[in-house]
Order: structure tokens, then sequence, then C-alpha cells
């Protein structure tokens, strides 16, 4: 695996964990002056770097945006700061009023902006129920549906590939394998959600001469669990070398209400709740975050082995689990290839 | 069919997925991550192709595992001689 680590990230490294490799190794010893790192960071950023004025947040009902949104006040101001709360027809219903009570809690102003009419005229939610329709010919309006990857990871060799659940009106989950038509099309109208808010994003940033603000984490960047031009269509990612497990750290230190904190973490753009683990990582965030912070800090199997209690082949899969999605994921973090006139191919890292 | 005619059709399949196999070489044993572009849509493209090729169907439990030219081509001569 290609090894992130490069000489700022070090030093971020030793502010960030504690000695020694144990299964509490995430966690932040100074989680206040790490705070205050990051505020520093968006402070700067905004105001000198991209000479802004604020900072327009999408907030989402999870804990990613709640931080980022928190960080951002902390950094800016509540006067400085805009909160874009977008559901959508397949978001969950916790989703919007978890969102609007972080948004209340922070004192900041909110627009709030329904994706569904702009979805539909996009043809996004029929393009997707037709699929489901076609592989489930028994769907209707009283189903919900997800992609899902097999949860035996550790256990066996095998491909990472999702198979459609769809949970009938009666409360039966039936399972079926796509094809790859099916798969590309329902993931390519699924991206849609993503850039929409980005567009939207975009729009109260550039109106009020603000920045729009990531929410992406580390094991998000690093495995590309995020779409290109929409949630990845940021100006600046403050989390993007933080941990799940130290994103939620920082939760509890920002007040993040534990409606927000407790809740499963998921991509709510599933009509059938799906958590990240379920739909894309297949593993626990305690323990993704465990392993990638072990194959990057180059950590002698028998130490990982112990602190994770799993065994050498298990944690072998995982980590080629984990280089597959970053190698496969390398565009996200790239500038587009330039050719500069001279046959040289410029690709300039910008994370 | 003979499994000679197995492997070559299965040979076949992964050359036109994967093209730069002209220029590496097709091995039977080399598994997913040995390639550098064998992610989840060329892996249903295998698939299908095989599928289409041997006019069979594999479950999702059973493309799930077929993580190698061999575990095809197993794969293959178990559904054909049932």
């Amino acid at each position: 695996m290609e090894n992130l680590t490069d000489e700022s990230f070090e030093t971020h490294s030793k502010v960030l964990t504690t000695p020694g490799f144990h299964a509490d190794i995430l966690e932040i010893q100074n989680i206040e002056a790490v705070a205050g790192h990051l505020q520093d960071f968006i402070k700067s950023q905004v105001l000198n770097k991209f000479k802004r004025r604020g900072a327009v947040v999408g907030i989402s009902g999870g804990v990613d945006s709640a931080v980022t949104a928190s960080l951002c006040v902390r950094a800016l101001g509540a006067d400085k700061v805009i909160g874009l709360i977008m559901p959508e027809r397949e978001s969950h219903p916790k989703s919007q009023p978890l969102a609007e009570q972080m948004a209340k809690q922070l004192g900041i102003r909110t627009h709030y902006i329904d994706l569904t009419p702009v979805l539909y005229s996009h043809n996004m939610y029929q393009t997707k129920d037709a699929i489901v329709k076609k592989n489930f010919p028994a769907f209707d309006s009283s189903c919900k549906y997800r992609l899902v990857v097999p949860q035996d990871l550790l256990q066996r060799d095998r491909i990472n590939i999702s198979y459609l659940e769809v949970l009938d009106g009666k409360g039966q989950v039936h399972k079926m394998r796509l094809s790859l038509d099916d798969y590309s099309t329902l993931w390519a109208a699924t991206t849609m959600k993503h850039r929409t808010r980005m567009i939207n994003l975009y729009f109260h940033a550039e109106k009020n001469n603000y920045v729009v603000v990531g929410t992406t984490n580390k094991a998000e960047t690093v495995q590309g669990y995020y779409v290109k031009f929409g949630d990845g269509g940021v100006d600046l990612e403050p989390q993007a070398n933080l941990y799940k497990t130290q994103v939620y750290q920082m939760a509890d230190f920002l007040n993040v209400p534990k409606g927000i904190t407790e809740r499963k973490a998921t991509p709510d753009t599933w009509s059938y709740e799906v958590s990240d683990e379920e739909f894309f990582y297949s593993l626990p965030y305690k323990t993704l975050d465990l392993l990638w912070y072990s194959k990057e800090n180059n950590i002698p199997m028998e130490q990982v082995e112990k602190a994770l209690g799993l065994n050498k082949e298990q944690i072998e899969r995982a980590y080629k689990d984990q280089e597959r999605k970053y190698k496969a994921s390398e565009h996200l973090r790239s500038m587009p290839p330039c050719w500069d006139g001279r046959g040289i191919v410029l690709n300039t890292p910008n994370l | 069919m003979e499994e000679n005619d197995i492997i070559n059709e299965i040979r076949k399949v992964f050359l036109s997925t994967f093209p730069e196999l002209q220029n590496q070489g097709f091995d039977l044993q080399k598994k997913q991550e040995d390639f550098e572009n064998w992610d989840s849509f060329s892996h249903l493209e295998l698939v299908e192709k095989v599928e289409s090729q041997f006019n069979l169907k594999f479950d999702f439990n059973e493309i799930v595992e077929l993580n190698s030219a061999h575990k095809f081509v197993d794969k293959v001569r178990s559904k054909i001689t049932g």
C-alpha cells in the first residue's frame, strides 16, 4: 500500500494519537488543542487563503457535519456560518429534526431545501424504482430498498460486491444480484443526490462570498467513500485527517447532541436504512480505523493481532480490501490530469 | 466440453475484460488483488460474459467467490457437468 504519510501528516499524527499501539491508540490526548488547531485552520483558510467572509456547511443530521459546523462556528462565529438542510424523499425521518436541532444549538442561519422535486425532474427516483421493479416485480410504494455488501470480509477471500435488498410491505427482506447495467445505473442515479446538494451549497456560498466546507473524515477520504463533485465538491476539508473514531471524540467535546452521536453512521441515501458498515466498509469504524493506522504506520503484525483480536489472515484480508479501495479512488483525491502541451502529464494531488 | 476448451473460453473473457493481459500474460491462478482494474464493475462484466459464453447463470453467493480465472473454470465445469 502506498504510504500516505508525509512530513506534515507525521507532525499531525503526533498531535492526534497516543503513544504505542493498542485498541485506544486513536484517542486524542489533548482534544481541546486539536479542536483549536482545526479552528485556526478553518479561520486561516476562509479569511486568508480564500479571502471569503464565512462558511456554508451541509448539515445532514449525522456526526461528521455536526462536528464540521461546530468547528466553523468556533472559528468564524455563528453569524458567519450558514447551514443547509437538504433532505429528499429517501432521507431517514430522523435526519432533518437532528440537523435542525444541531443548527439551533449552534445558533446559525439555516436554509431548508427539499431536493425531492429536483431529483424527480432528473428522473432519479423513476430510474431507480424501475430497476428495482425489474428485479423484484412485486415492488410497490410499500417497499424500501438498499444496496449492501456481504458482511464476512474477514472470514473468507471474496469479491466485495453489492447486492440489492428489498424490504417489502410485510416486513420480508428479499436479496438479489444485479446486472452490471442495473448496478451502474442505480449507483449513478444515487450520486445525483450528492451533486444536487453540492449545487445548492455553492449557490449559497457564492451568493454570500462564503466557502463550502466539507465534512469528509479520514476513512472516507482514503477509501473513496464520497462522491466526486458531490460531497467531495468543497473548498476545504478540515476533518480529512481525523479518523471516524476521532470525529466521535471531537463530537463529544463539542457537545454534539447524543441523538446524533449515538445514531448509526449511514449514507442516508437509500429508503431502506443502511449503515456505512453494511453499505461500504464491511467492518465497524473502530476496527477499520485501527487497521488503516496500523498499515500506515507499519505496526508489526503481532501487535495488530493482539490489539484487534484478529488473526494474521483476517488482517491481511482487510488490508487488501483497504488497498483496493485506496487505489480505485485515487482519481477522487487528484486534480484532473492535464496535458501541458509538451507531452508531460500533470497530476497534482489536492490533499 | 473439454477442460482445455473451458480454460480457453475463460482466457478469452479475461483478455477482453482486461486488455493489459495481452502484455502481462494470462495466469489462471492470479487473484483479484493481482489485477489493477478488477473492481466490482469489471467483476460483473466478467460474470456476465462467462454466463453468456457458457449459457449458464451464477447466483450471488457464487459470484462473490469467483476471485480468480481458476475459480471461474472450476465453477463453470461443476455447472456443466451438473
